[in-house]
């Protein structure tokens, strides 16, 4: 009885402080040197979470999310029990990395660090 | 141009990092034209590699028409699957991810 009162109440204390800790982890890539952007998505490629404007947001994740698609059929055409966790896209220009999971896609995306030849 | 002695040497190489399981050095049409693994299994990543890149490349030119694509990293439960494509070439290594 006491549990249905409480769940009346409107979001937990708990999912306040998650969304804290997710949003203080966003601050912490989107600072690093380099990283033009971080997006979170749902399997549907809705952006939750972005620190980058709108047209960009959409442009990556969609991009992203179509590259790691066929990531993951051609993973899975060589063995259907294995699964894609991460992809790491290299361009001249940038690089862009997801973390895969079945309910949300992380991207991060930053520009390539020019290091000096030998 | 690379001599077939000093491509030797550089598959060698990278074969004796540890956790290397195998290598593929595909063609532009896709086919295996050095491989470490069994026949069947280099052309099935061979293949699957084609298209990954072919459809990549496209989109990446399509988010900006003057950039282009220089690698792939694949990570899966298993394995990891590092993709190179060059001009006319592009290799494949497959390797198990060294647990930190």
């Amino acid at each position: 009885m006491g549990e249905r009162e409480r769940d009346k109440g409107g979001p937990r204390n708990d999912d306040y402080m998650f969304v804290e800790k997710v949003e203080k982890m966003i601050d912490r890539i989107a600072g690093h040197k380099g990283v033009e952007g971080v997006i979170v998505c749902d399997k549907d490629g809705a952006a939750i979470q972005t620190t980058m404007d709108n047209t960009n947001t959409v442009m990556y994740a969609e991009g992203v999310r179509n590259m790691a698609n066929i990531g993951l059929s051609m993973i899975r055409d060589v063995d259907p029990t294995n699964d894609l966790t991460f992809i790491r896209i290299g361009t001249k220009k940038l690089e862009m990395m997801a973390h895969l999971n079945p309910e949300y896609c992380a991207i991060v995306v930053q520009s390539r660090i020019k290091t000096s030849k030998n | 141009m690379l001599q077939s002695n000093e491509v030797e040497e550089a598959i060698k190489r990278i074969l004796s990092h540890k956790g290397v399981v195998g290598l593929v050095v595909i063609n532009h049409e896709g086919i295996p034209i050095k491989s470490t693994m069994e026949n069947a299994l280099s052309v099935q990543y061979a293949a699957q590699v084609t298209q990954l890149l072919d459809k990549s490349r496209s989109m990446i030119k399509e988010l900006d028409s003057n950039n282009d694509l220089t690698f792939i990293r694949l990570r899966t439960k298993k394995h990891e699957v590092l993709v190179c494509p060059e001009k006319d070439y592009a290799m494949i290594v497959i390797q198990n991810p060294t647990e930190s």
